[in-house]
């Protein structure tokens, strides 16, 4: 797959984790270490087409980070990361915009058809990306085998 | 690759451990805060342990993480114990950490039993130290009460719309404080070149500049503090973790939650007030049935009340409990060899006594006190902070502890005084009254008496107390006028005899020098405007210097 993934988490040891398992995909991943610090990546011209978020984290929070991302950039998927999947996260999550929630440690095949998923759902616009208007990598994405269907 | 990942685990865990030994520390010292942070620790080792493949550290992380939950939600709480079982998970996982051999994608092993009865102990520690909070009507009414009080207090002192908040780091406040305070020297120092210099033009704007840093500097002192009841929610926890203990019952109050202290001071109060609390549920009240007989009530009541006064903050710890007999202490004191078989030391200097290191009455060493390292820590801890504490009992009836620290950082207002060659400044909120009168005889000893009202008041001769050479313009000697201050302090009365009186004012107490930190009836220093400095007197101890006629039972 072609993208651009940034992968936010406080943890060091989770960022890794995850960016393997994305670059086994194809995929071209960014990192940012909290959600201060991803906004502002977005924010100065960071066009990722999917984010990857983490809830737990001090300062801003990862349900806190979800809710300006969907605000700022409604069309860019959010996938939420966490080690607990109550039923009560996953409404929270769906309430503040995130497009899906996976478990950590992430099994690599949940991460690539959560990837999948996500991305096909920017593309038949031909991609409108967090700079508005811009998607190279949804344009160019070769369509064969990732129709509607999924 | 997988290499990597092991060793940003490594690194990674390292540092969490570190923040949960800080965050559990914080916690202890009742930053309720940190449970936010200590949660956030224990969830990433869960998250990483399952990443590299430690399914046992997976686990216990999160058996851990579940308690913490509970707590967060308010379904449980801490108790004293909890902090070192907490740190005892903590050292557990380190060595979880240590004992495994993490590896990426490993399959996982079934533990075997030995390692999860290990794991399931360190989390049965914990268990045992926490407590269901009661939800019963009651305690909602309680609540609601309290939040009601609290809410009208504040509105009370502040203006309609809430205020919004800035943290600030007490440092940085710290500084500020120090600039302000120094600016309002420099300008004085300034107006005083300037006066002497023979300028006259700029008066207008100079007080001008002058009011302004007096603003400053008060506005700056006042954002340093916090309301005691801030600190005084772990003190309702201990007594009822100890009543629990002992099968007793006993009611707590707090009174004056809303007086204001430097937050400095609040930090290091915790401790000491906590040990005398402690002393109070665990010496002082009676089983229930002890108190039937004796005629009281079968609760017994252990009240904290916060006060300033004259510069001073006053905290007491009463109790209605057994009490304390000063006969066992003068006992105890004459076997030890502390006192001799003459000696009628009073009431007061015998309960002085049990602030002596080793100094213990109590035959069962509790969980909670009694093994005679207590109290002098208590009076210790409260000597480094320039106060003092002492101890008032009726046996029978109950025991009072009363910690008094000199507000260093706040305004105080007084007037003038010399006596001894001293520039002296009287807080105003201990005096009553104020006459001259004539010396009839010299004045030599400080401890003495004055006439006023129909009654002689016990009085010190400030004069002769401090004589740093230098007397009133009508000398010493017989004739000579003097003036008397009375003062009030919980009920009785004392007069501070002085050479002269000036004008009013407020100034800003700050604490003594190393130096003079040992003098008499002294709580702090203060400059004044025009830059000079004068001492600033602690009337409440002068007052029980002069009610004792002198200091105390001198040191061996």
């Amino acid at each position: 797959m072609d993208a651009k993934v940034l992968v936010v988490d406080d943890s060091i040891v989770a960022r890794m984790s995850l960016k393997s398992t994305l670059r086994d995909l194809g995929v071209e991943t960014t990192e940012a270490r909290s959600g201060e610090e991803a906004l502002a990546l977005i924010e100065g011209g960071y066009a990722p087409d999917l984010v990857f978020l983490d809830l737990t984290m001090p300062g801003l929070g990862g349900i806190e980070t979800l809710k300006r991302l969907v605000a700022s950039w409604p069309t860019l998927p959010v996938i939420v990361v966490t080690a607990d999947l109550q039923e009560r996260t996953r409404v929270e999550v769906r309430g503040a915009g995130g497009f899906d929630i996976v478990r950590k440690p992430a099994d690599p095949a949940i991460v690539r058809d959560a990837v999948a998923r996500a991305l096909d759902r920017k593309g038949p616009r031909g991609g409108e990306g967090p700079s508005g208007g811009e998607g190279p990598s949804s344009s160019e994405r070769p369509s064969g085998g990732e129709g509607p269907g999924r | 690759m997988s290499e990597d990942i092991i060793e940003a685990f490594a690194s990674e865990t390292r540092e969490i451990l570190d923040g949960m030994e800080t965050a559990i520390a914080e916690l202890e010292a009742g930053g309720e805060g940190a449970i936010d942070a200590l949660f956030r620790y224990i969830h990433t080792i869960k998250g990483s342990a399952g990443i590299v493949g430690l399914p046992r550290l997976e686990a216990f992380a999160h058996a851990w993480e579940t308690r913490l939950g509970k707590v967060r939600q308010g379904q449980a709480r801490f108790g004293p114990s909890s902090f070192g079982a907490l740190d005892a998970c903590r050292s557990h996982v380190a060595s979880l950490i240590d004992a495994a051999r993490p590896s990426v994608g490993a399959a996982s092993i079934a533990p075997d039993r030995e390692a999860t009865e290990s794991d399931e102990r360190a989390l049965a520690a914990l268990d045992a130290t926490m407590t269901t909070p009661r939800v019963d009507a009651t305690e909602r009414i309680k609540a609601l009460r309290e939040k009601a009080r609290g809410v009208a207090v504040a509105a009370q002192g502040q203006t309609a719309v809430a205020d919004a908040m800035a943290r600030v780091p007490a440092s940085k406040l710290e500084k500020i404080q120090g600039y302000s305070g120094e600016i309002v020297v420099a300008l004085s120092n300034f107006t005083r070149s300037a006066r002497a210099a023979g300028s006259t033009g700029l008066n207008y704007e100079l007080a001008a500049i002058e009011s302004l840093a007096a603003s400053l500097y008060r506005t700056v002192l006042e954002a340093r503090m916090i309301p005691f009841g801030e600190i005084a929610g772990r003190f309702a926890r201990a007594v009822e973790e100890i009543s629990r203990d002992r099968g007793t019952k006993i009611r707590f109050v707090l009174a004056g939650a809303e007086t204001e202290i430097d937050k400095s001071l609040a930090d290091r109060l915790v401790e000491p007030l906590l040990h005398l609390v402690r002393n109070a549920a665990d010496h002082g009240i009676e089983k229930p049935e002890a108190r039937i007989a004796a005629g009281k009530n079968p609760e017994g009541l252990i009240a904290l009340r916060a006060r300033r006064e004259s510069g001073s903050l006053t905290i007491r710890i009463e109790d209605d409990g057994v009490g304390i007999d000063p006969n066992l202490i003068r006992a105890a004191a004459v076997k030890r060899g502390r006192i001799g078989d003459e000696e009628r030391p009073d009431d007061g200097e015998l309960f002085d006594l049990l602030f002596e290191a080793g100094f213990s009455l109590s035959a069962e060493v509790t969980r909670w006190s009694g093994r005679g390292v207590g109290l002098d820590v208590v009076k210790k801890s409260v000597g480094a902070m320039r106060g003092t504490v002492r101890i008032e009992s009726k046996p029978g009836e109950g025991s009072t502890a009363i910690v008094r620290l000199p507000l260093a950082l706040s305004l105080v207002e007084g007037f003038v005084a010399r006596a001894g060659g001293l520039d002296l400044l009287i807080p105003f909120d201990a005096t009553q009254a104020c006459f001259e009168f004539a010396e009839e005889g010299r004045a030599d000893s400080p401890w003495r008496t004055v006439p006023w009202t129909g009654r002689l008041l016990p009085a010190i001769d400030l004069g002769a107390l401090y004589d740093e050479g230098g007397s009133g313009p009508g000398g010493t000697g017989d004739g000579a006028r003097r003036v008397a201050v009375v003062l009030e302090d919980s009920g009785s009365r004392t007069a501070l005899i002085v050479d002269e009186v000036g004008e009013t004012l407020s100034a800003a107490v700050r604490p003594l020098d190393r130096a003079l930190a040992d003098s008499p009836g002294i709580a702090g220093s203060a400059i004044l405007g025009d830059g000079s400095m004068v001492l600033v007197l602690d009337t409440a101890e002068l007052v029980l210097m002069a009610q004792r006629g002198r200091r105390s039972i001198p040191q061996r």
